[in-house]
C-alpha cells in the first residue's frame, strides 16, 4: 500500500527528474558519438590479404594450440566435422574466423554504420554509440561498435554465439565473455590496410590471441557462390 | 598501505600460478615406446607422409644444404620436437616447479610457470624454451624459441625451428599410471603449410633407456 502511494506520489514530481536523466544520457551519448572521421569514406572498397609469415590458418593454430582451456580440449576431443565445422556445413561464420582465413572483404561506409562484408555476410558496425535494440540476442555475427582512435578505426564485437575457427586443428570462439577487437589503419596513400585483431575468450583460451594482417586494395570482381557442404 | 599492496600482489601471483597437480609426481619415471619392435607405427608413417605433402619451398632448400654425415651437429644434437619424427625412450623427473625431460641423451627443462618468458640472456637452441601447465588431467608443454634443426634425420630429414616454430606436447597418463599417451603438435609456418600432429604411446619401464649419447658438435 505504502509502495503504491510512493509511486503515485512520484508520478508528477518525477518527470522533471526523468527528463534530466534523459537529457544527461543524451548528452553523454553525444560525447560518445564522434564526429564523422575523414578517413571513414577512404576505407571503402575491396581488400585482399597480402601477408607473409606463413598461411593464416597455421598462424592461428600456433597462437591457440598451447593456451586451450579444458573446455576447448573437450570440444576438440569430441569434434566431428558433420556437427561442428561451420565452414563445411555452410553455416554462418564467426567474425573471429577472420583470424584464420584473412578472407577478401569489403567495407562500405554507411555514415552512422560501417558495413563489413566477409564470408558472404554483412556485419554492421555502429559508429554512433547506440545501444543494442530491444530484442537483440547474441548471434554468430555479434554486436559491433566502432570508434576512431586517431587515424585507426577500432571495432569491438561482443554478444557472439559460438562458432568454429578455420584451423588445421578444431578451434572454437564465442563463449559468454568472448570479445573481438579489430584495429583498421590505412596507409598514407590509402592503398594498404593494416588489420590487428585481438581475440579474447576466457571460456576457451587462457590468454587473448593477437594477430596482424596486411591487406591491399583489390579490383577483383566478387560474385555470389552457393555454399555446398563439404563432408567426406 | 604498502603492506596491503604487497598482500594484493602476493595473492594475485599465487592466483596466476597453478597448484601442483597430483598426477605430476606419477608422471616421473622412464618411458619406453610401446611399439619398439623395429617397425614404424602407422601413426608415424602417416605423420611422415603429412610432413612431406605439407613441406614448403624453404623446407626443400633446407634439405639441399643438409648433410647427414656425422660431422653435422644436427646429426647428434637432437631437438625438442624430435620425439615426433623419431620416437624414442625418455624419462621424466619431477622437481616440483620444474620437470626434466630426458631424451636422446639431452635434458630439457620444463618450467611449470606457463607465463615464464626466457631471460634476456637466453640464446635460442635446439631444445627451445619449454613451459608447462595442467589442463584437467593432461600435461601440456609449449616449447618455442628454437634454433634450426631437424625433427627427423636420415635421407629425408624434416627441418624445424624457424623463429615462429612451436611444439605443443600433451601427456596423458592411463588410469593405472603405466601407460602414457603423448600427442605432439608441430607448427612451423615457414617450413610446413599446416601444423603437423602425431601421437605416440609409451609404457613404463624400469630398464636402461635405449637413447644415449648426448650432443657432439663438429
Amino acid at each position: 500500500m505504502s509502495r503504491k502511494f510512493e509511486m503515485r506520489r512520484c508520478q508528477l514530481p518525477c518527470w522533471p527528474r526523468v527528463s534530466l536523466i534523459i537529457a544527461l544520457t543524451l548528452s553523454l551519448h553525444s560525447v560518445e558519438a564522434q564526429d564523422r572521421h575523414p578517413l571513414q569514406s577512404e576505407l571503402e572498397g575491396l581488400w585482399t590479404y597480402e601477408g607473409s609469415g606463413g598461411p593464416t590458418e597455421t598462424l592461428l593454430d600456433r597462437e591457440a594450440e598451447g593456451i586451450l582451456t579444458e573446455a576447448a580440449e573437450t570440444y576438440r576431443s569430441n569434434w566431428r566435422i558433420e556437427e561442428h565445422d561451420d565452414e563445411a556445413l555452410c553455416r554462418a561464420r564467426s567474425p573471429a574466423a577472420l583470424a584464420g582465413s584473412a578472407p577478401d572483404f569489403e567495407i562500405f561506409d554507411g555514415g552512422v554504420s560501417v558495413h563489413l562484408i566477409a564470408f558472404e555476410q554483412v556485419r554492421r558496425v555502429y559508429m554512433d554509440g547506440r545501444e543494442r535494440p530491444a530484442g537483440f540476442w547474441a548471434n554468430k555475427l555479434g554486436w559491433s561498435e566502432g570508434r576512431w582512435e586517431g587515424n585507426t578505426l577500432v571495432i569491438r564485437t561482443t554478444d557472439l554465439k559460438e562458432g568454429s575457427l578455420p584451423s588445421p586443428e578444431p578451434l572454437l570462439f564465442g563463449g559468454p565473455e568472448a570479445e573481438m577487437i579489430e584495429r583498421y589503419t590505412l596507409s598514407e596513400g590509402a592503398s594498404r590496410l593494416s588489420v590487428d585483431v585481438i581475440l579474447e575468450d576466457p571460456t576457451y583460451y587462457i590468454h587473448p590471441m593477437e594477430f596482424s594482417f596486411e591487406f591491399v586494395r583489390s579490383d577483383k570482381t566478387l560474385h555470389g557462390i552457393d555454399c555446398i557442404p563439404t563432408l567426406y | 598501505m604498502c603492506l596491503w599492496l604487497g598482500l594484493v600482489v602476493i595473492v594475485s601471483a599465487s592466483a596466476l600460478a597453478q597448484d601442483r597437480h597430483p598426477l605430476q609426481a606419477r608422471l616421473a619415471g622412464q618411458w619406453k615406446v610401446s611399439t619398439m619392435d623395429g617397425t614404424e607405427s602407422t601413426e608415424l608413417l602417416q605423420f611422415l607422409a603429412l610432413a612431406e605433402t605439407n613441406m614448403m619451398g624453404a623446407g626443400e632448400n633446407f634439405r639441399e644444404t643438409y648433410a647427414s654425415g656425422g660431422d653435422n651437429a644436427l646429426s647428434t644434437c637432437r631437438m625438442a620436437g624430435a620425439l615426433a619424427g623419431d620416437p624414442t625412450d625418455f624419462s621424466i623427473l619431477d622437481r616440483g616447479d620444474v620437470i626434466d625431460l630426458t631424451a636422446f641423451g639431452r635434458t630439457r627443462r620444463v618450467s611449470m610457470d606457463f607465463d615464464l618468458e626466457p631471460p634476456d640472456a637466453y640464446v635460442p637452441n635446439e631444445l627451445g624454451w619449454s613451459v608447462g601447465r595442467w589442463v584437467g588431467d593432461m600435461l601440456v608443454i609449449r616449447t618455442r624459441h628454437f634454433s634450426e634443426g631437424a625433427i627427423r634425420l636420415g635421407e629425408q630429414p624434416l627441418p624445424f625451428g624457424t623463429p615462429l616454430a612451436q611444439v605443443v606436447e600433451r601427456y596423458t597418463l592411463s588410469e593405472d599410471g603405466d601407460r602414457l599417451s603423448l600427442a605432439i603438435n608441430l607448427n612451423d609456418p615457414e617450413y610446413y603449410l599446416f601444423s603437423l600432429r602425431v601421437r605416440h604411446e609409451y609404457v613404463r619401464t624400469e630398464g636402461v633407456l635405449s637413447s644415449t649419447g648426448g650432443c657432439v658438435r663438429g
